[in-house]
């Protein structure tokens, strides 16, 4: 549905973004995960078709996003820093999305500010930033975009709303066949609602695919030797991390569970489980393999 | 749900959300238009009612003048006009594009679902009706009110239409200008900056280099370099146009306003909406920016330095540092940091560069511009004249063609003099117009300043005044009305006196009636005579004529009166009759044998502020001093072929008893020079107001 291919970027000298593949489908909630400056907004503005690919493509159903009108009619970005007419109410802005979106629905407009408590006739520009953020997302499911574009849309939202929100989103997602990007740096609440996850580093995005592959291609394993284990050893099983006391080693580990354990079998240790690794520390150990704040 | 509300699109939104442009233009353009223009309406309803609807010519003239060209461009001022009505063009641009101003603002409108260049096209429907509109409304309100009022006679719509057409025109030229700024620069400040630089430093930069390039550029003929130029300026010719209604100074206009709404067309599509905020759109901007910056601050500079100073070096000088100046200056606004930022030198460096080297060239005129001058066997012929005055003089013999070739090579040689002195001119009154005519068909052209020290070549103008006399007798207009006028004002004299001398009564004509036909017949053959020293003889009357052109059948007056000379003797015979000696005589000095008048051989010094003051003066002893004193200064007739020989003598005219009246108060000190300055002089009572009609 919405295909990203070898898109890059440059602000002036500077390049941003290199040669991002990647490919959504319907009915999926995908998490954009990345240090700060990794160019997740730059990535999602360019799928927004605001911010022009210098190369590669961005495409909604095959058709270029970028000044294309009716693909960004189905695309709604909400920035990190919400952007609305000047002076507008709520009401104002649902005129203004009336008049641009086809498929904007006032109706559900008032239903989501009745159910989020919004005022539809206060000047925006008054409310709270919390409250703002909640007008933009109520504005953004009032227009039923086909791709949703959240960019650290949920942080500054009081933890009711961040449900609530993350409830409606997913409901829609799923009933609508809606695409749904999530950035941000909220990694419990990602491993949470999305089933799809990225890494995005300097511009480059590391890896991509299915929550539970992703995080499951990483394991993290405890054993304990007849005697302490010699480093070389260890290293000859390409460890992301080590722990050691005495005897006790824990190893996280890149590979399947079942080869990982066998290597480790190999040192004929005294015990050895496995145990789950958290969205988070995948992430964590990822950047730190690509020798970030080491 | 699909939302099926028809009604909600786009521009009506746009439009919508930008009504208060509407409203603002509309209140500016009522207030200057039909407003001011109703109070021409009214009063020229007045006048109709109060005299029946019956006005003369004279009248009717005055008001078709009145209401259709100055019933608000008169008291407003026209360059006011202009940049009001730019200036609100420009300022609906910066409103229509103002989400460019901000980050958040401009990538709202970058998601929104409409390519750049529709959106491009929408706001300029917007401003279209939004702000010419009501302009163009306000503009229509008036003639619909001079038709109301019944007035519709006195009014040239078509004049009008041009005039409203103008202020539209500049009113989008603004807008386009609004545009590609708002498109470019990021800011509001920059934009508008920006849009000033745009709109008008073209024409500043060429006044600058102009002035730079000294005295012989103004030459070119029509109008100099500046005004030749000044026509690709929209800016100038828009403003322009309103004095002068040409067409070809709507062109301008019309292509500049079409060329920068191209650019920002262009310029908003490639408009990146991460930069807003930033001074420039786009960083690959800054070199040209820079650079244009250095023309600008160094010939702004280099100019006024140099037009105060007068030196040569000082225009270099003033050239580097203000370049230097305009660079530091540009950067720091540019990269909106107080500190300079010089890691962008290289444009910058080659536009200074580049000017000096053009400033070397101009000054050293390659071409060799100044000092052409055609070949006398290359020319057909060499016509001069004044400009803006009839009489042009065509030069066609070989003998006429080096005369007309000697005078111009004076002429230029005293301009050439006078940059020495004011090197940095910014014009020079185009007086004196030579074309010269070459065989092959082509035309040189030259204009120059009026000449001063024509007596350096007096073998040329012994001949051109030859070719003049012969050339006027030839074209005498054949119109059946002649009329004269007494042409001695500068010898004032008391109407009484006059009449005691000639009895001849200023209020009851004269008393000879002279035949046009004869009287041309005459005249022809006195012009025919004509030499250099006729036409420096004191003008006794004037001539013109008038009447229905029996060629045309249309009502014309002769393009130049003529000046009639003592040795002028078959007119003078004519009008005068056995009154022309005495009138000769009275003009070359017999005034002073008047036992009412006292006349002074005064003598003038220049001071050092460029005024001159009298020095010395000597009272008349007797009327053959005085006829001595009128035969070696100038009557003030055609400068070309008069100068004064002694431009600080002058005679002077005083009453008697008024001199008497000065000295018994103590306002007249013969002692003292300047007390007899201060004194009137006898006013000429023979002027044109009493002109004497002959059959």
């Amino acid at each position: 549905m919405l295909r990203i291919t070898e898109a890059g970027k440059s602000f002036g000298s500077r390049e941003v973004l290199h040669d991002i593949g990647l490919q959504l489908e319907e009915g999926h909630i995908f998490g954009l995960l990345g240090t700060n400056g990794a160019g997740k907004s730059t990535l999602m503005r360019m799928a927004a078709g605001i911010l022009r690919a210098d190369r590669g493509e961005i495409c909604l159903d095959d058709r270029p996003v970028w000044e294309n009108p009716e693909t960004k009619a189905q695309i709604c970005y909400l920035s990190d820093d919400p952007a609305f007419l000047n002076a507008a109410t709520i009401r104002e802005m649902g005129a203004f999305q009336r008049a641009w979106y086809p498929t904007h629905d006032g109706k559900r407009l008032s239903e989501l500010c009745e159910r989020f408590n919004l005022p539809m006739d206060e000047r925006i520009s008054s409310l709270s930033k919390g409250t703002q953020k909640r007008v933009q997302v109520c504005l953004a499911l009032a227009r039923r975009p086909r791709v949703l574009l959240c960019d650290e849309t949920f942080d500054g939202l009081d933890p009711v709303m961040r449900e609530a929100f993350r409830r409606t989103i997913s409901e829609e997602t799923w009933d609508r066949g809606m695409v749904t990007v999530l950035a941000g740096h909220s990694l419990q609440e990602m491993e949470d609602i999305c089933d799809q996850v990225g890494f995005l580093h300097e511009g480059r995005l590391l890896t991509a695919g299915d929550m539970d592959t992703v995080v499951s291609g990483m394991i993290r394993v405890q054993f304990a030797g007849r005697e302490e284990i010699p480093g070389e050893k260890l290293a000859e099983l390409h460890p992301l991390r080590v722990q050691r006391q005495g005897r006790l080693c824990v190893l996280t580990v890149r590979g399947e569970r079942e080869s990982v354990l066998k290597s480790v079998q190999a040192l004929e240790p005294e015990f050895c489980e496995t145990l789950p690794l958290s969205l988070e520390e995948v992430f964590i150990l990822e950047m730190e393999e690509q020798g970030y704040a080491k | 749900m699909r939302n099926k509300d028809m009604k909600a699109s786009p521009f009506r939104w746009m439009l919508k959300r930008n009504l208060f442009l509407l409203v603002a233009v509309f209140l500016i353009a009522f207030a200057v238009f039909p407003m001011q223009g109703m109070m021409r309406v009214l009063s020229a309803a007045r006048e109709m009612e109060t005299r029946d609807g019956q006005l003369s010519v004279v009248t009717r003239q005055y008001y078709m003048k009145e209401l259709t060209l100055d019933f608000v461009y008169s008291p407003l001022n026209l360059e006011t006009l202009c940049a009001l009505f730019g200036t609100v063009g420009f300022g609906a641009a910066l409103v229509l594009f103002r989400h460019l101003f901000s980050r958040k603002q401009a990538m709202l409108a970058a998601g929104l679902p409409i390519t750049r260049g529709r959106d491009f096209l929408l706001r300029t429907g917007v401003y279209l009706l939004m702000v010419q509109l009501p302009l163009a409304f306000c503009l229509a309100i008036y003639p619909a009110a001079v038709r109301a009022y019944g007035l519709w006679s006195l009014f040239d719509p078509a004049v009008y239409a041009m005039r409203a057409g103008s202020t539209l025109l500049i009113n989008l030229y603004g807008y386009a200008v609004g545009a590609l700024s708002a498109a470019l620069f990021s800011t509001v400040w920059s934009a508008t900056l920006s849009g000033a630089v745009l709109a008008v430093s073209g024409e500043a930069v060429m006044y600058g280099w102009i002035a730079m390039a000294g005295w012989y550029l103004h030459t070119m003929y029509p109008s100099g370099t500046i005004r030749n130029a000044a026509r690709f300026f929209p800016a100038y010719t828009q403003y322009k146009n309103f004095y002068l209604p040409e067409r070809v100074c709507i062109l301008p206009g019309v292509l500049a306003a079409a060329l920068f709404g191209v650019l920002a067309f262009l310029a908003y599509r490639r408009a990146l909406p991460e930069r807003a905020g930033h001074a420039l759109n786009h960083r690959s901007l800054e070199p040209a920016v820079l650079a244009w910056a250095v023309v600008l601050g160094g010939t702004a500079c280099a100019a006024v330095m140099a037009l105060y100073q007068g030196q040569e070096a000082v225009l270099y000088i003033g050239l580097a540092f203000g370049a230097l100046l305009a660079w530091i200056l540009a950067g720091m606004l540019v990269n909106q940091r107080i500190r300079p930022d010089f890691r962008s030198w290289k444009a910058p460096a080659a536009a200074a560069a580049a000017m000096v080297c053009a400033l070397l060239l101009l000054r050293a005129d390659p071409a060799g511009y100044e000092t052409y001058a055609p070949a006398a066997e290359n020319l057909a012929a060499v016509r001069i004249r004044r400009d803006f005055g009839p009489g042009e003089i065509r030069l066609e013999s070989p003998e006429e063609i080096e005369a007309g070739l000697a005078w111009m090579a004076q002429i230029r040689k005293e301009g050439q003099e006078s940059r020495r002195e004011a090197p940095f001119r910014t014009g020079v009154y185009p007086d004196a117009l030579v074309f010269c005519e070459g065989k092959d068909g082509s035309t040189v052209t030259r204009q120059y300043g009026y000449p001063e020290d024509q007596a350096a070549v007096l073998p040329a103008l012994r001949v051109i005044a030859k070719t003049r006399g012969r050339q006027m007798s030839e074209t005498l207009p054949e119109l059946p009305r002649a009329s004269w006028y007494p042409a001695l004002s500068s010898f004032g004299i008391y109407g009484e006196e006059f009449r005691e001398a000639f009895g001849f009564s200023l209020e009851t004509g004269g008393s000879r009636a002279v035949n046009a036909k004869e009287l041309r017949e005459a005249l022809r053959k006195d012009l025919q005579a004509r030499t250099l020293e006729t036409l420096q003889e004191p003008t006794l009357i004037r001539i013109s004529f008038e009447g229905v052109n029996p060629e045309n059948g249309i009502y014309e007056y002769s393009e130049e009166d003529f000046a009639i000379k003592p040795d002028d003797r078959n007119t003078l015979a004519l009008i005068l009759g056995a009154d022309a000696d005495k009138w000769i005589d009275y003009a070359q000095g017999g005034f002073a044998a008047s036992d009412r008048v006292a006349v002074f051989l005064c003598e003038y010094e220049e001071t050092g502020e460029g005024e001159t003051r009298l020095k010395d003066w000597r009272r008349a002893e007797s009327t053959d001093e005085v006829r001595d004193w009128m035969s070696r200064v100038s009557s003030g007739a055609e400068r070309m072929f008069q100068w004064p020989e002694n431009p600080e003598l002058r005679v002077q005219v005083y009453a008697l008893d008024e001199l008497r009246d000065s000295m018994e108060d103590g306002s007249f000190d013969p002692e003292d020079p300047e007390t007899l300055a201060r004194l009137p002089e006898i006013e000429g009572v023979w002027s044109r107001d009493y002109q004497v009609m002959l059959k």
